[in-house]
């Protein structure tokens, strides 16, 4: 994988984080608020697709 | 609103991302300022959806799409996909903030031209009373085909021959209330008793009622004077209070309140003095786990409107049975105690009419043919339930029906040349039939921020062999409230 590819899966990983802390944090407080609108399954599968993909692109990233 | 700020936000996003473009920044900085700006915009977007601060929104359910805000339809034995096969069904409206009115639009196909199709919103959820708006009333339909209409707002007057040129001049005139049926309105009538006298000695109705009930009485010089004695069976742990409300001419005019004291057995006293002439209903509110032990009144005519629940208390000699001018009549138990047959006479000449046999608890049981105008009902136990179209009363002289004509599932056009409505009939698009119903939703009763709304078609059954029913396309909700900056405004005035 390229720099600039990796830049991206990087940064896509921090929004799909942050997203995820966000939207649990405004569906705690205040109720249906985000599912009402958003499933936040899909949003963790994207979340968790996204972050295999880094851990292996940064794995291949690192070998001499 | 909701597409306007939404295509807002994208314009602003849009602009960041060639603003950067434009500054020539790292590719890093670029995706991450584009994502910050991206979640603070569907942070803010939510934020918009949760508050409505226009106060105006509208939710749609058509069955193919999940809808949060609109649940499903009620309970599975009802329904067979999204067509209703018994009634009543039910559904849930959630809604994020306090609305003050609901417009409610329902498609639906009525192939088996059930005679009436209505729904309602949950007022009170200890008398589970609903208030009931009209979807279509075929009945009318018909009407409307044949007789001559007026138009006045949402109400109409039917007539059968051209009287009247304007409702307004119908009112004025009153004419036979034999002759007027009504739907869905308030016809005020100045019911009079003609050879009644005021009875010299107070009586007891002895036989225990279960739960919520009305009735009607009358009064003529003379006080209103009830006595209540309701027994708490505390079955459950809640509070158990009761109230009785009285009204005249669909006016409430006097309400008392009996509080649960813990005790098992409680006294109520209404007592208004000095009250004119006429009909008065006089309503009590209790849930389940109190019984009306006796109601002692000096009152002659007493008549229970639609329902008489007799609570099971073999231990009262009273006798139960009863007389009513419904045409139909329903029975249900749920205790196997009660089982049995019950005989119902015509009143006059006491020919034999019909049997209905309660072979079945939880099961509903109606009568097959019309009954007479006033039918007496042999009841072989205590437990049953019943309800009808009609009024009840324990004795023939107790009983009178001060009320109008209804156009509802029973109603036939003999004798009626005139129909009183507040009804708009549904409008028929590609076979599928939308209706309308306004609600009040400012008493209406809301439970975990959903609203319980209701279904009803009458004389729908599941459990009957007949393969009817009601299939439902789409239920639209449009709901109004105060806008923030109207709430704002109320705040600074100091109106809260």
């Amino acid at each position: 994988m390229n720099e600039k590819s990796l830049i991206v899966v990087e940064e896509l990983f921090y929004a799909l984080s942050s997203c995820l802390v966000f939207f649990g944090f405004l569906e705690l407080s205040f109720g249906r608020l985000v599912l009402a609108y958003i499933n936040l399954n899909y949003l963790l599968l994207a979340w968790l697709l996204v972050a295999i993909i880094l851990l292996c692109a940064r794995k291949t990233a690192i070998k001499p | 609103m909701e597409h306007i700020t939404r295509n807002i936000l994208l314009d602003v996003i849009c602009y960041v991302f060639h603003v950067m473009c434009y500054l020539m920044i790292s590719i890093r900085l670029k995706i991450r300022i584009a994502w910050i700006v991206a979640l603070i915009a569907t942070i803010f977007w939510l934020g918009w959806q949760y508050v409505i601060p226009g106060g105006q929104v509208s939710y749609v359910k058509d069955f193919k799409h999940y809808s949060d805000f609109i649940g499903n339809l009620t309970p599975a034995d009802r329904l067979s996909g999204q067509k209703i096969i018994g009634d009543p069904a039910y559904f849930s409206l959630r809604v994020p903030r306090r609305f003050e009115s609901a417009k409610l639009s329902v498609k639906f196909k009525n192939p088996d031209k059930l005679p009436m199709i209505e729904a309602g919103v949950l007022k009170d959820k200890r008398v589970w009373q609903y208030d009931l708006q009209p979807l279509e009333n075929t009945a009318i339909d018909d009407l409307l085909k044949s007789w001559s209409v007026l138009w006045e707002d949402d109400v109409m007057l039917l007539q059968r021959e051209k009287k009247y040129s304007s409702i307004k001049d119908f009112l004025k005139a009153k004419p036979q209330a034999s002759e007027v049926a009504v739907y869905n309105y308030d016809y005020q009538t100045d019911f009079t008793l003609k050879d009644y006298r005021p009875a010299k000695a107070t009586s007891t109705i002895c036989r225990p009622l279960l739960g919520a009930y009305q009735f009607y009485t009358y009064i003529k010089d003379e006080d209103l004077s009830f006595d209540f004695s309701f027994q708490d069976l505390n079955k459950n742990n809640d509070s158990d209070p009761a109230d009785v409300l009285v009204y005249y001419q669909d006016q409430q005019i006097a309400e008392e309140h009996l509080a649960d004291d813990g005790s098992s057995g409680r006294n109520l006293k209404l007592f208004l003095a000095d009250m004119p002439e006429g009909v008065y209903k006089i309503s009590v509110r209790a849930n389940n786990d109190i019984i009306t032990r006796t109601i002692t009144t000096k009152q002659s005519k007493l008549a229970f409107i639609n329902r008489l629940d007799l609570a099971s208390a073999p231990e009262v000699s009273c006798g139960r049975n009863f007389v009513t001018n419904s045409r139909k009549i329903q029975a249900m138990t749920t205790l196997a105690g009660s089982l049995g047959e019950i005989k119902i006479h015509q009143m006059i000449g006491k020919a034999f009419s019909e049997i209905l046999n309660l072979n079945e608890t939880y099961k509903q049981f109606e009568t097959l043919q019309s009954l007479p105008a006033l039918s007496e009902v042999v009841v072989p136990s205590d437990g049953i339930t019943f309800s009808g179209d009609g009024l009840f009363a324990f004795s023939e002289n107790q009983f009178f029906d001060p009320r109008i004509k209804k156009v509802d599932r029973n109603f036939s056009a003999e004798g009626v040349n005139y129909v009183l409505a507040r009804y708009v009939p549904p409008t028929d698009k590609n076979g599928w039939l939308t209706a309308t119903a306004n609600f009040d939703l400012t008493n209406a009763y809301k439970e975990k921020g959903k609203h319980s709304f209701m279904i009803s078609i009458p004389g729908l059954r599941a459990d009957d062999s007949v393969n009817n029913g009601v299939e439902i396309g789409e239920i639209k909700f449009e709901l109004k409230g105060r806008s923030v900056w109207e709430k704002m405004e109320r705040i600074l005035n100091f109106q809260f």
